[in-house]
């Protein structure tokens, strides 16, 4: 089995604190304080004095995914799973590390992004399919399925302005859908759209890892994650907490989650247990089908 | 399956987007925002794409009334109107794309942060499509000329007419270096997009588009020299009219200047592009 994925050491560090007036002056002045060291001949800088406080939000993350493979991320909010994906697709660079993939990688990280609002819909499946790398010709030949897809061939000639945000994520999908990438980095975005429609994302997503193909999936939807993926990282405060077969590691995340629950306010708990059930029942749905 | 050509390697010291060959890929792209670009501009006007008409107009005679009429600058053997007017669509484009490039990483931020594509790509056709607008711009200057010569003034065309589209390639050049090393900069200090426009409105008075190199003083020359568009604006306007005699030597050190600013400004952007999600 060829490797998809593979990423060796990544970390990645931010500053927190706004760029002002102190900053600019502390970042010349720790310039300034190199040049002239460096003049003067000596080897190691000085560590420069800084206002912004930095914060890992990677911290040495190491896995690899082979083709036909899903592996599913899963941590809290603020775990790094965004920062991860956004290295594996190329919107920031790694602090440190190495991330190598191997094949079309089409991120589904936010869809709709560079829709404009004056072109209809038809221009837009062309420019967001050109944003993501596909050719005129690839787009065209997907065309018809792509709004068949979406269910809105009678108002593909509106400017999308005009849509509803429905209808707006229901087409941004569909061209994300059909993209047929090598690999594929979904974040959360199953939930769109209507009942039907999700469900139908859903299938198509089901679909799209079934073609062989490479799959990272981020979500925090726990029985969507056992039903779709057979990996399973488990990210906590940028580091890698657990790595190995889905359900070993969802069962352990889940006892700690539920172990949180309790402890926490009511306010926590009622959404927690609010967002179990609805996806629990979509996968039940899927099950029979 | 191009598996081989979509492979790519993201690291620590590595530019995100290393291959020129890259950019080609995405050309459709290029080609789809200078479209969206052209009709976004549009939308909801009532004029249309008249205003492009319109504002040379208007700018030319509230110069001709300053500077001819009151300052009484002169303007070589070109008409007022001509002269001036042919100098503001050339600033206008120039001045257009430093602007609109340097804000390439704030206006885009939305999409840069969600989908990856070599970020030049967005430079590029800002740069094309001003140069789209300032073709149209030309054929009315050109119905003016020929209205010149109608009631009776000869404003001849140059034959050295074929070296506009050099001229006019280096303007976009510089205007791409520069902006791509302000955008670059943007990255870190946001202020410098609230100057950039004030700074190239100012940068005109000191390029040759008001007033022919002749009535500056001796003393003051070697400045015209240090700015690389007082020199395309003067060639420029002799490619058209050869009214002026450009210089070679000073063309040579501008195109040179401009050359220098473009590869560092495209190393600079490029540069930028690994780490702005972090700080924007």
């Amino acid at each position: 089995m060829s490797v998809a994925i593979e990423a060796h050491h990544l970390s990645k560090r931010f500053f927190l604190g706004e760029r002002n007036q102190k900053a600019f002056f502390e970042d010349v002045w720790g310039k300034a304080v190199n040049i002239f060291q460096h003049l003067l001949g000596s080897q190691q800088a000085a560590p420069l004095r800084s206002s912004r406080r930095e914060f890992w939000a990677l911290r040495d993350v190491s896995f690899q995914v082979s083709q036909g493979e899903t592996l599913a991320i899963i941590g809290e909010n603020g775990a790094g799973k965004s920062t991860l994906l956004k290295i594996l697709s190329r919107i920031t660079k790694p602090t440190i590390g190495k991330a190598k993939i191997n094949g079309r990688l089409a991120s589904l990280l936010e869809v709709g992004t560079g829709f404009h609002p004056e072109f209809s819909g038809r221009d837009n499946i062309y420019l967001n399919g050109a944003m993501l790398g596909l050719s005129r010709k690839e787009v065209r030949s997907r065309f018809d399925r792509i709004v068949d897809f979406s269910g809105l061939e009678s108002f593909i000639d509106v400017p999308v302005k005009n849509y509803s945000s429905g209808m707006y994520i229901r087409l941004a999908f569909s061209v994300a859908a059909h993209l047929n990438p090598e690999i594929v980095i979904l974040d959360e975005v199953l939930a769109v759209g209507d009942g039907a429609f999700q469900q139908k994302c859903f299938d198509r997503m089901k679909e799209i890892i079934n073609e062989g193909h490479a799959a990272i999936l981020v979500s925090h939807g726990m029985p969507q994650i056992r039903q779709m993926s057979q990996l399973c990282m488990w990210l906590s405060h940028g580091q890698v907490r657990q790595f190995g077969p889905t359900n070993e590691v969802v069962s352990c995340y889940e006892r700690e989650i539920m172990g949180h629950v309790g402890v926490q306010t009511g306010i926590a708990a009622t959404r927690t247990t609010s967002l179990i059930p609805e996806l629990a029942g979509r996968a039940v749905i899927n099950d029979g089908g | 399956m191009s598996t081989v050509k979509s492979s790519y390697v993201v690291e620590a010291d590595r530019l995100l987007s290393s291959h020129p060959r890259e950019l080609w890929t995405y050309r459709e792209l290029f080609l789809l925002l200078i479209k969206r670009d052209t009709v976004a501009s549009y939308k909801q006007t009532v004029l249309g794409p008249l205003w492009f008409f319109v504002q040379p107009f208007l700018a030319s005679l509230v110069f001709l009334v300053v500077f001819s009429q009151i300052a009484r600058l002169p303007t070589t053997d070109l008409p007022p109107l001509v002269f001036y007017m042919s100098g503001i669509i050339v600033w206008n484009f120039f001045s257009n794309c430093v602007s609109q490039v340097a804000c390439t990483f704030l206006t885009n931020g939305a999409i840069f942060r969600k989908i990856y594509f070599p970020r030049l790509i967005m430079p590029l056709s800002h740069i094309s499509m001003n140069l789209l607008n300032f073709l149209p711009q030309l054929l009315v200057l050109f119905a003016v000329v020929a209205f010149y010569d109608l009631s009776g003034r000869d404003i001849e065309l140059s034959a050295r007419l074929i070296a506009l589209p050099v001229i006019l390639g280096l303007m976009a050049l510089l205007a791409l270096g520069l902006g791509c090393l302000i955008a670059a900069a943007t990255v870190k200090y946001r202020d410098l997009t609230m100057i950039v426009g004030y700074l190239v409105n100012l940068w005109m008075y000191g390029s040759l588009v008001i007033y022919p190199r002749a009535v500056v003083p001796q003393n003051l020359q070697w400045l015209l020299t240090l700015n690389p568009m007082a020199s395309f604006v003067e060639c420029y306007r002799s490619s058209l009219f050869g009214a002026e005699h450009a210089q070679v030597q000073p063309f040579i050190i501008a195109a040179v200047i401009t050359v220098i600013l473009a590869i560092a400004g495209v190393f600079c952007f490029t540069s930028a592009e690994g780490t702005f999600t972090d700080s924007i």
